[in-house]
């Protein structure tokens, strides 16, 4: 695989938000490296690119984490504020 | 007793006048006559339970009620216990008869509903009165008495309606706890989940900021060697 291939896989795969894929992509484009393969200013500006797209995921991921703590903590909350039914037929 | 002869076991005799228990003392050939009277202390005891208990209901059904009512506030069987307990405060004997009303027996509201017992009131009645006021009370299906014995239909620990409701509540709540016992494992899962997409994140970001500092220097070296200079300088 070329490096333009795998840096256009990569930037699929951060667009479609598929971190496995993503890895793939990273690796091949590793090894296109090693391998001597030369870089155009196109493929290093779809690196950066990819940069920016995963900082953005990372975001979202962390944003939607705090989200779910937030209905978690709701629902504890719930839980915790509940009052058992009693009635007392006796007194 | 009255022309009939009765045969006793003992001298204590309950079984003969409803409500009555009396004592053999002695033998006599001369007839007896028994006379009876109303006790008004048990009518009065019985009248203030009655205030009591009806202010201990009042209560519990005022803080259900209004713009700070519980939880039951809305509640069907809510509803129909104060409909229950206006009747009550509002009963009248539509017969004739000294006692007609609550008022008649000593039994007060104030404006917030709540009873009293005038004790003046109840002991300024006659005999007369007072046997109208047992007709008032009346028993377990009639008169006063016969109302209350609703509420029975609510306070039944086996099949009343606030026992249904309640298990009917419990169930409800059951349920609703499970759910949330449900979708607080879905989402421990998910926040796990997002931790390791976060994690990966991170070692790829630096795979990927390590792989683009590679390649720029080699895209540096390759236009120098190219076109002696370097692409990000300026002149």
């Amino acid at each position: 695989m070329t490096l333009k291939e795998a840096t256009e896989n990569m930037t699929a795969a951060v667009r479609d938000q598929d971190l496995p894929a993503f890895a793939a992509a990273l690796a091949d484009r590793a090894a296109s490296i090693k391998a001597g393969a030369q870089p155009t200013p196109e493929i290093v500006q779809a690196g950066n690119r990819a940069v920016y797209d995963l900082l953005i995921l990372k975001q979202r991921l962390a944003f939607e984490s705090a989200r779910l703590e937030q209905v978690r903590a709701s629902l504890a909350g719930a839980m915790a504020g509940r009052k058992v039914s009693f009635l007392d037929y006796h007194a | 007793m009255n022309g009939i002869n009765i045969t006793e076991a003992s001298n204590v005799v309950n079984d003969v006048i409803p409500g009555v228990t009396f004592t053999i003392r002695a033998a006599t050939n001369t007839p007896v006559t028994l006379s009876l009277q109303s006790d008004p202390t048990q009518l009065s005891s019985s009248i203030q339970g009655f205030v009591t208990a009806y202010n201990q209901v009042r209560t519990d059904l005022n803080q259900q009620e209004g713009p700070a009512g519980g939880l039951l506030s809305g509640d069907t069987v809510v509803t129909e216990l104060e409909d229950t307990m206006r009747q009550i405060a509002a009963y009248t004997n539509s017969g004739t008869g000294g006692v007609q009303s609550l008022a008649d027996l000593g039994i007060e509201f104030d404006t917030a509903g709540n009873a009293t017992f005038n004790q003046t009131t109840f002991n300024q009645l006659t005999d007369a009165q007072l046997s109208d006021a047992f007709k008032f009370v009346g028993s377990a299906t009639t008169g006063l008495a016969g109302i209350s014995a609703t509420l029975q239909q609510y306070s039944d620990p086996i099949t009343g309606l606030i026992k249904t409701e309640q298990d009917g509540l419990s169930n409800t709540d059951k349920s609703i706890q499970d759910q949330i016992t449900t979708l607080t494992d879905r989402i421990s899962a998910m926040q796990s989940n997002l931790a390791k997409q976060l994690q990966a994140a991170d070692a790829l970001l630096a795979g990927l900021q390590s792989q683009q500092q590679t390649l720029n220097a080699s895209l540096q070296g390759l236009n120098l060697v190219l076109y002696g200079k370097n692409p990000n300088q300026t002149a």
